[in-house]
């Protein structure tokens, strides 16, 4: 019995200082503490995940490239034709500019299996010393990311496309298709909410809407999302919807760049 | 050989904050209560809960509470159920980490329960043999 009560009454204290830390850490004169263990432990992390991380063939890693270089081709020269039909001298087209960008390593990327099933969010080893925000979105090669969903002072949590809890207004390249972008886990993605009345087509790469708030803080538009890689249109329904493959591997990129705002 | 645990968390706090979403943390602090049955891994269990919040960018505070709960559960039933058998650390860490998973918000809820019960079993002999050798000491 009087064990029992000595571990209910040591049981009660630690609950009760866990539930003081829960509450006094969200204090900023405590943020330094945080700070500082994550900057201690990220070389450690940081070795750990380059190590999961496997290297991949060099053909493969080409490839991939090229393929990623031919997409953002193909985004400029469908933004080239719209200029040469509309009027453009009144509007400009917002492509993320070199001196917007802050280079990020990736010091961890939690994810069930590494190098099998796919993580769904990255640790970046940039903060609010370097002017990071929560909402910023992280690129890759004029492909987005994610954004920024959490910040400490020299540490930030991205949340990719790919996480269920993230979704964006997105269109299609060539058929100009409105719909919201939804993450699914597991590395789906799908094109959700589009009319029955517009057109999908395979293939066609889905780009961001835009959506900049008024702190400058967002996304861009025309970052790619991924390509459409099957369609569901059911004549009941009131929405289309398609699957989208993104163009790039959450598990072997090891820097990104996120977008200050504008 | 009392180094073995803190080794043990220390390696599970390293991979479950940078590779792996699997309850690896708990995983030991069960096997560590069930084990030695001992007070100090309270202060394990808040040490530790608090790194790992830090370093996976949750709400700080979160786990130590789950912990603290979870070991008082143990030490609880210690009296009830004999609390050193593979059966017993496959229901605690079964329902441990189901909890955290869906907590934590990981994904593969079904899978990564059942590979942690695995992981919680496997480390519950290493640690078993451990006291058998220090008693033939």
């Amino acid at each position: 019995m009087q064990k029992r009560q000595g571990i209910i009454y040591v049981f009660l204290v630690f609950l009760a200082v866990s539930v003081v830390v829960f509450l006094f850490f969200k204090l900023p004169f405590l943020k330094p503490v945080s700070s500082l263990t994550q900057a201690i432990f990220s070389p450690i992390t940081s070795t750990i995940h380059s190590f999961f991380s496997f290297g991949q063939n060099q053909q493969v890693k080409t490839l991939q490239q090229e393929n990623m270089y031919l997409s953002k081709r193909l985004v400029d020269q469908a933004k080239l034709l719209a200029d040469n039909k509309a009027l453009r001298d009144q509007f400009a087209v917002s492509i993320p500019k070199s001196e917007n960008l802050v280079a990020a390593n990736i010091v961890g990327s939690p994810s069930f299996v590494p190098g099998v099933t796919l993580p769904e969010n990255y640790i970046l080893d940039k903060g609010q010393r370097d002017g990071v925000k929560i909402g910023q979105a992280v690129i890759y090669k004029d492909n987005l990311v994610g954004k920024i969903i959490s910040v400490s002072y020299g540490f930030s949590k991205v949340e990719l496309l790919t996480n269920s809890s993230f979704s964006i207004t997105s269109q299609t390249l060539q058929t100009n298709s409105l719909g919201v972008a939804k993450g699914q886990g597991g590395g789906e993605i799908i094109l959700d909410n589009v009319l029955l009345s517009q057109n999908l087509k395979q293939d066609d790469l889905v780009i961001t809407k835009g959506d900049v708030g008024t702190n400058g803080v967002g996304f861009l538009p025309n970052l790619i999302l991924g390509k459409i890689i099957s369609i569901n249109k059911n004549p009941s329904d009131l929405f289309q919807t398609a699957k989208i493959k993104t163009l790039l591997d959450f598990t072997k990129l090891f820097s990104v760049f996120i977008v200050k705002s504008l | 050989m009392k180094f073995i645990p803190l080794l043990f968390l220390i390696i599970s706090l390293l991979l479950q904050s940078s590779v792996l979403s699997l309850p690896l943390v708990l995983l030991v602090i069960i096997v560590i209560t069930v084990v030695y049955k001992n007070y100090f891994v309270f202060v394990l269990a808040f040490i530790f809960g608090i790194l790992l919040d830090i370093l996976s960018f949750k709400t700080i505070g979160f786990s130590p509470v789950f912990f603290s709960i979870i070991i008082f559960l143990i030490l609880m039933y210690e009296r009830k159920f004999e609390i050193q058998t593979n059966y017993f650390v496959i229901f605690s860490s079964a329902l441990g980490s189901f909890l955290f998973i869906i907590f934590y918000g990981y994904g593969n809820l079904i899978l990564g329960t059942i590979v942690s019960v695995g992981i919680g079993v496997l480390m519950f002999r290493v640690f078993r043999t451990g006291i058998i050798d220090k008693m033939v000491e």
